[in-house]
């Protein structure tokens, strides 16, 4: 990354900090304690179990923005994305406070509903309150793509590799779309430098194995496309070992 | 059907604004799109339960668009299943639209469980026949002089037995006849249905998954109305996977007609033809990028659409998917390779909640670029937002092409929709579209745009292919800039139609149109009316 780059994405990061810094914020709630065995559940894949004791602490504590956040974070783990956004939305509403993860995954909820304007004004809502989050910057990234905006796309790319630079998977992703922008540009040998990067950081990257390939065949490198080609389905199958001869989109 | 109710005429799309258009010439083009609903009496399709319960019933039945009396009209012949015999209506509207049922005139007396159908002109006698592919064996049916039609399946030797889904005329091996391709889905015993499966956490219908997939079959055209099984010989043999779709043109520029296979939840496969002799065809869908989506995943392919997105004079490939993933458009370029760039066209995440069927590029405005159409509908009855994330009934998704993105618009209506059809059902210049439901109702959407001044150009092929399925068509305008198009059947999901006249908005003057004939054979026409309607005649 050149000088003018660094300085360019030093100015975006501060331009979004002041932007924070001048509104209003909702008052902000962290995750209770007596919900962590909840969380905790959920992250164990236990979503169903989770809900129920959930379930019961809203009954005698109310309905609170952490614990709705919980319930839609429990259906995002599951990817029901509907179901999400539906306690989410009760989650960001809930008075007048917020807990502000629920921003981030109502985000990706829309995101993967392919409600693209609902899902980026959550992530900016998401920023608003806790700026220069890589992984929201990410999804914004994504977004931008899907309208159309590659150069905006790119940089956001190029800005969540300086925001996380010990965060070795969020380096990984935001370097492959940005490889992604690049080849949609034709720029293939930049992308195929930017892939190279990416699966260093992450081999288990199997999507960013597979462009990488197809960058590969536009400079000529066919060998080599196909030995990427075998890295993509062996990090597939070491990912997604369930997914053998067909596979449904879950 | 329940919940819906059909009126008189009912304005179903909303008015878009197009706000590049300015840029697109000299006289401001046409720059909304709207259908009216026209009430016909066109009977509900029929494909098994209400609310299907096995795999066999999810994908409901075809329609095809045939001038099969060939007075210059588009007639409709719907596919039937579980014993409902399959309909041929003829178009009696006269410059509106109207159908009337003539099945029983015409000896349209099908009751297979009837899926899919293809139009073309098998025998090379001038008038268009139907290939109907069922769950059993399929029927070709031979048209007698556009007065009746005979079942002449086994005499003709292309009786699969296999589950038929969609299939495609197209002249395979150069030799001026129509040679076909047969889709088939998979092994499926209507007596013991596999064990329901879970999707997301939900108890659906079993399959595909787990279930043992059929060999597609191509056949010659032997030329004497016979067909031959060159599946093998011509090199389709691969692994067998779940078909449901298929495209016939030539993908590479090289003159030559090739395949395009779309399959659920396995690669798609593109057969390029060799041009070798004896014929022969090779798998290049993994090679060329076209097999998987840009994340190298499956997908499950269920409609295909065509047509030259980036203006580079290749066919570009528009698929429709499953729900929670996405269709996804694929560029084809000058190198033999297809990128997936879905989300720079802006057609990837707005589908992600919808499970696409049959879909079209088309002008629909009227504005000289294309447009998509696509219908929708869940294959679980018990699919919601809640459940799946994508409902039972669903909206059509229609797109207006706006400088190089296409952009949606809100539609009204939701529907179990599976098939649809694209042709000028009133001859009044512009492309109107008939839409079935799996087990329901079939919509006629009348197109309001008003043709004032444009030029209508169809091809008239050598005999033995006189509607040249499988043309492409290179038009350059007086502005330098050029569109290309082929003359196809529209690969709709086990549907098909007589291949649509390309009409130029009288703002594009064209200078140039550069024919190449199924055959290989090139044509360059130079000389125009600025409006009216034009025949293209193959040279001998």
């Amino acid at each position: 990354m050149n000088l003018s780059q660094s300085l360019k994405i030093a100015l975006s990061v501060l331009v979004l900090l002041f932007g924070a810094c001048s509104k209003e914020q909702p008052k902000q709630v962290k995750l209770d304690s007596g919900l962590k065995t909840e969380h905790a559940l959920i992250l164990d894949g236990n979503s169903g179990s989770a809900r129920v004791r959930i379930r019961q602490k809203m009954a005698t504590h109310g309905e609170t923005p952490d614990a709705l956040f919980l319930m839609g974070f429990s259906y995002h783990q599951e990817q029901k994305y509907g179901k999400a956004v539906e306690w989410l939305q009760k989650s960001v509403r809930a008075n007048g406070r917020i807990y502000p993860p629920a921003l981030h995954f109502l985000g990706w909820s829309y995101l993967y509903l392919g409600e693209v304007l609902a899902s980026k004004k959550a992530f900016d809502d998401f920023l608003l309150v806790n700026p220069g989050e890589p992984d929201s910057m990410f999804a914004l990234g994504l977004l931008s793509m899907e309208l159309g905006d590659l150069k905006h796309a790119g940089e956001l790319f190029a800005m969540v590799s300086s925001l996380a630079p010990h965060d070795k998977l969020m380096q990984a992703k935001a370097s492959a779309r940005w490889a992604d922008v690049l080849a949609e540009q034709g720029n293939w040998l930049e992308a195929v430098s930017k892939y190279e990067h990416s699966l260093e950081l992450n081999p288990d990257l199997y999507e960013a194995w597979y462009r990488f390939s197809q960058a590969l065949k536009r400079i000529g490198l066919e060998n080599e496309s196909a030995v990427a080609l075998q890295s993509f389905q062996e990090a597939r199958h070491r990912v997604h070992p369930e997914w053998q001869a067909t596979r449904f989109p879950e | 059907m329940a919940g819906y109710e059909v009126s008189r005429v009912k304005r179903i799309l909303v008015l878009i604004l197009c706000s590049s258009c300015a840029d697109q010439g000299d006289v401001a083009p046409s720059n909304t799109i709207s259908f009216a609903e026209v009430t016909t009496e066109i009977a509900p399709t029929v494909c098994g339960n209400p609310n299907p319960v096995t795999i066999l019933e999810v994908n409901g039945t075809g329609l095809a668009l045939i001038d099969f009396d060939n007075d210059n009209d588009l007639d409709l012949f719907i596919a039937n299943a579980s014993g409902e015999p399959c309909r041929l209506y003829k178009n009696v509207g006269d410059g509106t639209i109207a159908y009337k049922d003539v099945s029983e005139q015409v000896g349209i007396g099908l009751n297979q469980w009837a899926t899919g159908v293809t139009v073309g002109d098998a025998n090379g006698d001038g008038f268009d026949d139907l290939y109907i592919t069922c769950h059993g064996q399929n029927v070709m049916l031979f048209n007698i002089e556009g007065n009746s039609f005979v079942d002449v399946t086994e005499a003709a030797g292309v009786a699969d037995a296999g589950w038929g889904t969609s299939s495609r005329f197209g002249d395979l091996d150069g030799d001026g006849d129509l040679d076909l391709y047969v889709c088939n889905y998979l092994e499926f015993d209507r007596d013991k249905p596999p064990p329901k499966a879970k999707y997301k956490g939900q108890d659906v219908l079993g399959g595909p998954h787990g279930m043992t997939p059929q060999q597609d079959v191509v056949y010659e055209n032997v030329g004497d109305g016979t067909f031959a099984n060159v599946t093998e010989e011509w090199g389709f043999t691969q692994t067998p996977a779940f078909s449901l779709n298929a495209t016939i043109l030539d993908f590479n520029g090289d003159g030559l007609q090739d395949v395009f296979v779309g399959n659920d939840s396995m690669a798609n496969s593109l057969f390029l033809n060799t041009g070798e002799v004896p014929t022969r065809f090779i798998n290049n869908g993994v090679q060329s990028g076209i097999a998987v989506n840009g994340d190298g995943s499956m997908q499950a392919t269920m409609g295909i659409a065509i047509a030259d997105i980036n203006g580079n004079g290749r066919p570009d490939v528009f698929t429709t998917n499953f729900s929670s993933d996405t269709n996804t458009l694929h560029i084809n370029d000058h190198s033999g390779y297809f990128d997936d760039r879905t989300s720079r066209f802006g057609v990837g995440l707005s589908s992600r909640s919808v499970l696409g069927w049959s879909c079209g590029f088309h002008d629909f405005d009227l504005d000289g670029d294309e447009d998509l159409f696509i219908v929708n509908g869940h294959v679980y009855p018990n699919a919601s937002v809640a459940t799946m994330d994508s409902s039972r009934k669903q909206p059509v998704l229609l797109y207006t092409r706006t400088g190089n993105r296409f952009v949606q618009t809100e539609l009204q209506g939701e529907f179990r929709d599976r098939a649809a059809v694209f042709g000028d059902l009133d001859n009044d210049g512009d492309i109107d579209i008939i839409v079935a439901q799996r087990d329901g109702d079939v919509r006629v959407l009348q197109n309001e745009a008003t043709p004032n001044s444009m030029l209508s150009i169809a091809l008239e092929g050598a005999y033995g292919n006189l509607r040249a399925l499988g043309a492409s068509m290179t038009c350059t305008f007086a502005d330098g800039t050029s569109s290309s198009y082929w003359n196809t059947d529209g690969a709709g999901f086990q549907s098909s139609h007589t291949p649509n006249p390309i009409v130029i908005p009288s703002h594009k003057h064209i200078v140039l149109l550069d024919i190449t004939w199924p055959s290989g054979a090139k044509q360059v026409v130079t000389e125009f009316p600025v409006n009216g309607r034009v025949v293209i005649q193959q040279s001998k």
